[in-house]
C-alpha cells in the first residue's frame, strides 16, 4: 500500500520482500525505496526500519543495512533492538504500535505502521485514502474504518518521533505511470511479442509469469495449459510452434536444466520457442527464492552439440516487457530457441515505472507458400539470409517431418558429413548475419574506465555510474541485453577509449566475466566485482570498489 | 493422385480430392527390418487414413525415438520426430494450438512406457483429442535388445539384464483405463484389416485414443513370429464403463486383439480461450 | 485369420474385393521391394518388384473381366482394411533381410494358394449362380498364378541350412 501511495502521489518506487520458509505466519520483511528519480535497486542503506517485533532478525539483517543517519522505530513491548541493529549506530525511537491498535476496534498495528511511516515520509493524505479504499473496501465497511482510524493514530503517533530527511517533492511530469512486477511485466512482453500458447510447470520464483498470463491469455484468445512437468512444457510449446503459434514457457534453475535435451530439438529442427528462466540461487535446489546470476553458462552453453541460439537478458522490471518481447520477434525471425535470463530480483520486485514504450519490434515468421508442382518443398533449404521458409501444418504440398536427427535441405535424416556442415552452417550463420541493432546493450556515458554489466546488477551499477558523474568523474556504463550470439564488433565499438573496466556480477565463479573474456576484446584492466547470491550488490559496493581502481 | 510404383510426389495436387492409401505414403524407403511389424502398421495407417478422407496437409503425426518412432518419416502427412518419450507433449501442444487437424502419435513401447510413461498418465488423464498408437514388440529394439516395461521378467535375451529383469512388467491398457483414456483397444500387426478398422475408430473418437499395437521385432524377439498362432480375438462386448472394463482388462493375457475393449464419452480437453480483448485493456490492469 | 472377411454377396462388390486385394498384393510387393534394397538383398528386391508389376497386370485384369461380365464399378464406399487382409497379400511378417529367390517363390505360391482356396469356398458357399461361377473363375486364374510360380520356383534349388546366419552383430543406429 505504501508503494501505491508513493506511485500515485508521483514517486517512483521499489519493493522487494523477503519471507522464510513458511508458507504462511513466517516471518517477513519488506524493503521499499521511494525517489523523485528513476530506480533501479535499493540504495546503500535504510533510512527507517520498523520493526513490529524483533524475531528471527537474524535471518534477515543483512539484507537491511542501517547508518548512524538511519532510524530504528521498534515497539517498546517487543524490548530494545537486537544489538547486531544499533551496531551500525541508527538512532532507536518507541512507537507502541500495538498498544495502539487494541484501543481500536479491529484495529492492527500493522495499520498503525503504515501510518507512522507515512507520515514521516510526507505521504499525501488523499492518497493515502484513497489506497486505503482501494484496499480494503473488498473487506467490507468494518475493516475499513478500523483500519482508517489506525493509520490516523499511526500519522499523529509522528509528532512523537525524530524527524527524517524529507523525501524531495516528487515531479509530476504528466506520463501515466505504472506498477508491476517484473514478472508480470515477462508476460505481458510476451503477449506484446505475439505468444498465444504457454505451457506452465511451476517453480519459484516463475510461477508468477505463468499465472499473470494464464488469464491474459485467456481474454486476448491464447492458451495456456499446466503440465505435468517441465519436460512436458517444453515439448507442449514446440508442438504449439510447430503448429504455427507463437509459444513461452518460464520456469528457474532446475526446470531449466530439465528442459535442456529439447532445447536442443527446437534448435536442430528449427523450431520457434521462448523459454524464460527466471533465475535463482543455485546449483540444484539452491536458494528459491533470491536471486543470483549464476545460470549464464548453462544457458549459454547448456545444450549437447553445437547448438547456437539466442540468450536475452532484462536489466530492469521495465526492461522484461521490452527484453520478452524482442525475443519472441528473435525467436519467431530467426526460427530458433531464445532464452531470456530474468531474475527473481527482477521478477518479484514491484515497481513505479513509467509506462513502458509501446511494441517496435514486427514479429513475424517466414513461412512457405505452396510450392510449383514438381518442385519438392525443402524445409531446410539452404538460403543467404540461412532461415528457410516453416510450412505450417494446413498448408497443402508442403509436407514435411521436422527432426531432431540431422537432416538433409529436405528434412530427410541424414548422418553424411555435407549435410551435417551445411546445416550446421546454416543454422550459425542465419544468427550470424541478422542485424540485432541498438537494443543488444544499454551503453551509458564515456569515459576511460567502464562497468560491465548484465541483468539486474544494472540497477546498483546505473546509480553508481550516476554518483561518479555527479561527482566529476567520466564513467561508462555498458549493460548487455543480448547475451549470445556474442556481438563482439558492437562490444568493441562500445568499448572504444575503454582502459579499464569492471566487470560487475552475481555469481561466484565469474561466469561473466570469463564468457567476456572468451568472447570479447577487454581492456588490458579488467576487475571482477563478482558476488553469489542472496544480498544483491549496492551502488557503494561498486563506487568503493571503483575508488580502489587508483585514478578515477 | 498415385502412381503404381507407390511413389508419391513430394507436393501433392491441393486441387486432389481423392485420396487413396498411396497419398499417405512418402518417397522416403523404411530402413525396418524385413519381418518387422511396424510395415503392417504403416499399411493400416494409410489405409485407414485414405477411409477417413483426410487432406494429407490436415493430418499430424508425432513420434519420439526408436524404431516405431521412425514412421513419421515414411509418411506423406505433416511429421515431428521428436526426441525420446516426449512425443505425447509435443502431440498435446500442437492439438491445442491447432485443434483443426487431426494428430496421430506413435512410438514403441520403450519410449511411450518407460522414458514417457509420465507423459502417459497425464495424455491419458488430459483426454486431449488425439489417437496414441504405441507398437509393442516388449524390446527396445534401436539400441540392440533390452528389455522394456512390456517384457516378461525371465526374458534373458539382454546383455543388459542376463539374468532376466526379474521386475513384473505392466499392463498398458490398464494403466490407460485408471488414467482416464477414452478408447483403448489392442490390435496385432499381422491383421492388418482388423488394425485399419480400429484405427479409424480411434481417429474418429474424440478424445485421447490408445491402440496398442502388437509388432513383432523379429530380429531381437524372433519368437515373436509365433504370435500369429498365440493372439486371439477378444471376447465381444465392448465395455462402456470403467468398472467393466477394467475387470476385462485385468482379466486379459495381452494377447487378445481385434476389438475396442473400452470406449468413454468424457469429453476432450480443447481449452476455448474468450477472446476479444485488445492488449491495451489488458495493460490498463498496470496504470496507476 | 487370412482373407476371413468375406465381401458381401453381390458381383460389384465381389469384383471390388478382388481388385483390391490385388492392389494392395501389388502396393506390399512394392514395399518389400523398397525393403528389400533397403536391406542390400538386390536379388530379392528385383524379385519382388517384379511381383509387383505382376499383381498390377492381375489388378487390370481384374478390371478387363469386370467390363467383359458387364458389372458396374462399385460406389459404394468401402471399409477399413479393404485388400489388407486379402488372402493373396504378402505377410510383412514372413520376411527375413537373407532371404533367398527361392524363399520369396516359396512364400509366393503360398500366397496364391490362399487365394485360390479363397475363391474355392466362396464359390462353394455362394448364393447364387452368377456368384459361384465368378468366384470359380478368379479361383481358376489364382490356380493359373499357381502353375506360374512352380516353374519359377523350379529354376532355384533350396537353399542350404545357415542361409539365414549372418556373423555381423546388429547395429545401433540412433
Amino acid at each position: 500500500m505504501l508503494l501505491d501511495a508513493a506511485g500515485m502521489a508521483g514517486w517512483y518506487a521499489y519493493l522487494t520482500r523477503s519471507v522464510g520458509a513458511q508458507i504462511r505466519g513466517g516471518e517477513a520483511v519488506a524493503q521499499l525505496r521511494i525517489s523523485r528519480e528513476r530506480l533501479g535497486s535499493h540504495e546503500d542503506h535504510f533510512h527507517i526500519l520498523l520493526a513490529l517485533d524483533w524475531r528471527n532478525l537474524g535471518k534477515f539483517a543483512s539484507e537491511m543495512p542501517l547508518a548512524p543517519s538511519s532510524l530504528v522505530i521498534g515497539d517498546p513491548e517487543q524490548g530494545e533492538a537486537p544489538a547486531e541493529l544499533l551496531a551500525s549506530g541508527a538512532r532507536q525511537a518507541w512507537l507502541p504500535m500495538k498498544q495502539l491498535a487494541q484501543a481500536i476496534a479491529g484495529g492492527r498495528a500493522n495499520m498503525v505502521a503504515m501510518g507512522a511511516l507515512a507520515g514521516l515520509l510526507g505521504l499525501p493524505r488523499k492518497v493515502l485514502d484513497a489506497v486505503l479504499d482501494k484496499e480494503l473496501a473488498p473487506k467490507g465497511e468494518k475493516a475499513l474504518v478500523a483500519s482508517r482510524a489506525a493509520m490516523e493514530v499511526g500519522l499523529e503517533a509522528v509528532s512523537s518521533l525524530p524527524a527524517v530527511a524529507r523525501l524531495a517533492r516528487p515531479q509530476r511530469n504528466g506520463a501515466s505511470r505504472w506498477i508491476l512486477t517484473g514478472n508480470q511485466a515477462t508476460g505481458l512482453g510476451a503477449l506484446r511479442g505475439g505468444v498465444r500458447f504457454v505451457a506452465a510447470y511451476p517453480i519459484t520464483p516463475a510461477t508468477e509469469v505463468l499465472e499473470w498470463l494464464a488469464p491474459a491469455l485467456d481474454e486476448v484468445g491464447g492458451v495456456l495449459v499446466q503440465a505435468e512437468d517441465e519436460l512436458a512444457a517444453i515439448n507442449q510449446i514446440i508442438g504449439a510452434s510447430y503448429g504455427g503459434v507463437p509459444a513461452l514457457t518460464a520456469t528457474a534453475g532446475p526446470g531449466f536444466s530439465l528442459m535442456s535435451e529439447s532445447l536442443g530439438l527446437a534448435v536442430a529442427s528449427e523450431t520457434p520457442i521462448v523459454v524464460v528462466n527466471v533465475m535463482r540461487g543455485g546449483p540444484s535446489t539452491g536458494i528459491p527464492a533470491k536471486s543470483e546470476q549464476a545460470d549464464l553458462n548453462i544457458a549459454v552453453y547448456g545444450l549437447h552439440g553445437d547448438a547456437p541460439h539466442l540468450v536475452l537478458a532484462p536489466n530492469s522490471v521495465a526492461d522484461c516487457v521490452l527484453t520478452t518481447q524482442w525475443a519472441v520477434h528473435l525467436a519467431e525471425s530467426l526460427q530458433t530457441v531464445a532464452l531470456v535470463l530474468s531474475d527473481q530480483a527482477l521478477g518479484q520486485a514491484r515497481v513505479v515505472i513509467d509506462r513502458p514504450a509501446d511494441s517496435v519490434f514486427p514479429t513475424r515468421r517466414l513461412t512457405a507458400a505452396a510450392p510449383a508442382a514438381a518442385v519438392p518443398y525443402q524445409r531446410y533449404a539452404l538460403t543467404d539470409t540461412g532461415v528457410s521458409p516453416m510450412a505450417i501444418p494446413g498448408m497443402p504440398g508442403c509436407q514435411y517431418t521436422a527432426d531432431g536427427l540431422e537432416h538433409n535441405v529436405a528434412g530427410i535424416p541424414s548422418s553424411l558429413g555435407s549435410d551435417h556442415l551445411q546445416q550446421l552452417d546454416k543454422r550459425q550463420r542465419k544468427l550470424d548475419l541478422y542485424d540485432y541493432g541498438s537494443a543488444w546493450a544499454d551503453v551509458e556515458g564515456e569515459g576511460e574506465v567502464a562497468l560491465i554489466t548484465w541483468g539486474s546488477c544494472t540497477g546498483a551499477a546505473r546509480e553508481a555510474a550516476h554518483r561518479c558523474r555527479e561527482a566529476g568523474q567520466r564513467v561508462k556504463l555498458i549493460s548487455l541485453r543480448l547475451l549470445a550470439p556474442v556481438q563482439a564488433e558492437k562490444f568493441s565499438l562500445a568499448m572504444d577509449g575503454v582502459r579499464r573496466a569492471l566487470v560487475i556480477e552475481q555469481t561466484h565463479s565469474g561466469q561473466f566475466r570469463r564468457y567476456l573474456q572468451a568472447h570479447y576484446a577487454l581492456p588490458a584492466e579488467v576487475e571482477s566485482l563478482n558476488r553469489p547470491g542472496p544480498l544483491p550488490i549496492r551502488p557503494q559496493e561498486i563506487l568503493s570498489r571503483l575508488a580502489k581502481f587508483g585514478s578515477v | 493422385m498415385s502412381t503404381h510404383s507407390g511413389l508419391q510426389s513430394e507436393c501433392a495436387s491441393p486441387t486432389s480430392e481423392f485420396y487413396d492409401a498411396d497419398s499417405y505414403i512418402s518417397s522416403v524407403k523404411p530402413v525396418w527390418c524385413p519381418g518387422c511389424g511396424d510395415y503392417s502398421v504403416l499399411a493400416a495407417l494409410t489405409n485407414a487414413l485414405a477411409y477417413l478422407q483426410l487432406p494429407p496437409e490436415q493430418v499430424a503425426l508425432v513420434s519420439g525415438i526408436g524404431c516405431s518412432s521412425r514412421i513419421p518419416a515414411y509418411t506423406g502427412v505433416y511429421g515431428f520426430h521428436g526426441v525420446h518419450g516426449r512425443a505425447l507433449p509435443v502431440a498435446t501442444g500442437l492439438k491445442i494450438a491447432r485443434p483443426d487437424l487431426t494428430v496421430l502419435v506413435a512410438s514403441g513401447d520403450g519410449d511411450g512406457f518407460s522414458i514417457g510413461g509420465n507423459h502417459f498418465l497425464h495424455a491419458c488423464r488430459r483426454n486431449v483429442d488425439l489417437t496414441y498408437i504405441i507398437m509393442d514388440n516388449q524390446v527396445y529394439g534401436m539400441t540392440k535388445g533390452q528389455a522394456s516395461p512390456t517384457t516378461a521378467p525371465d526374458w534373458k535375451g539382454s546383455e543388459l539384464t542376463p539374468a532376466g529383469t526379474g521386475v513384473n512388467p505392466f499392463q498398458p491398457l490398464v494403466i490407460a483405463l485408471a488414467a482416464g483414456a477414452n478408447f483403448i483397444a489392442r490390435c496385432f500387426s499381422g491383421e492388418p484389416a482388423n488394425l485399419a478398422e480400429i484405427l479409424t475408430q480411434a481417429i474418429q473418437h474424440p478424445g485421447f485414443s490408445v491402440v496398442q499395437v502388437l509388432s513383432p521385432c523379429v530380429t531381437f524377439r524372433p519368437e515373436q513370429r509365433q504370435w500369429k498362432n498365440l493372439v486371439r480375438m477378444a471376447p465381444e462386448g465392448l465395455a462402456t464403463d470403467m468398472r467393466t472394463a477394467a475387470r476385462r482388462l485385468m482379466d486379459d493375457d495381452g494377447l487378445t486383439i481385434g476389438r475396442v475393449l473400452y470406449k468413454g464419452d468424457r469429453a476432450p480437453f480443447q481449452p476455448q480461450s474468450a477472446g476479444g480483448k485488445k492488449l491495451a485493456d489488458l495493460e490498463r490492469e498496470f496504470s496507476l | 485369420m487370412n482373407g476371413k472377411l468375406k465381401p458381401n454377396r453381390s458381383l460389384e462388390e465381389l469384383f471390388e474385393y478382388a481388385r483390391a486385394m490385388e492392389m494392395e498384393a501389388a502396393r506390399r510387393y512394392f514395399q518389400l521391394s523398397d525393403m528389400m534394397a533397403q536391406h542390400n538383398n538386390s536379388e530379392l528386391a528385383e524379385l519382388f518388384r517384379r511381383m509387383a508389376d505382376i499383381e498390377w497386370v492381375h489388378v487390370y485384369h481384374v478390371g478387363e473381366i469386370r467390363r467383359e461380365m458387364g458389372v458396374p464399378e462399385s460406389t459404394r464406399r468401402v471399409y477399413p482394411g479393404l485388400g489388407l487382409d486379402g488372402a493373396e497379400v504378402p505377410d510383412p511378417l514372413d520376411m527375413h533381410y537373407l532371404l533367398r529367390p527361392y524363399h520369396a517363390l516359396a512364400l509366393a505360391r503360398e500366397y496364391e494358394k490362399r487365394a485360390a482356396q479363397f475363391y474355392a469356398e466362396l464359390a462353394e458357399s455362394a448364393e447364387n449362380e452368377d456368384e459361384r461361377l465368378m468366384a470359380q473363375r478368379f479361383a481358376a486364374e489364382e490356380e493359373t498364378h499357381i502353375r506360374e510360380l512352380e516353374q519359377w520356383l523350379e529354376r532355384y534349388p533350396k537353399p542350404e541350412h545357415g542361409w539365414d546366419e549372418d556373423p555381423d552383430p546388429p547395429n545401433e543406429p540412433e
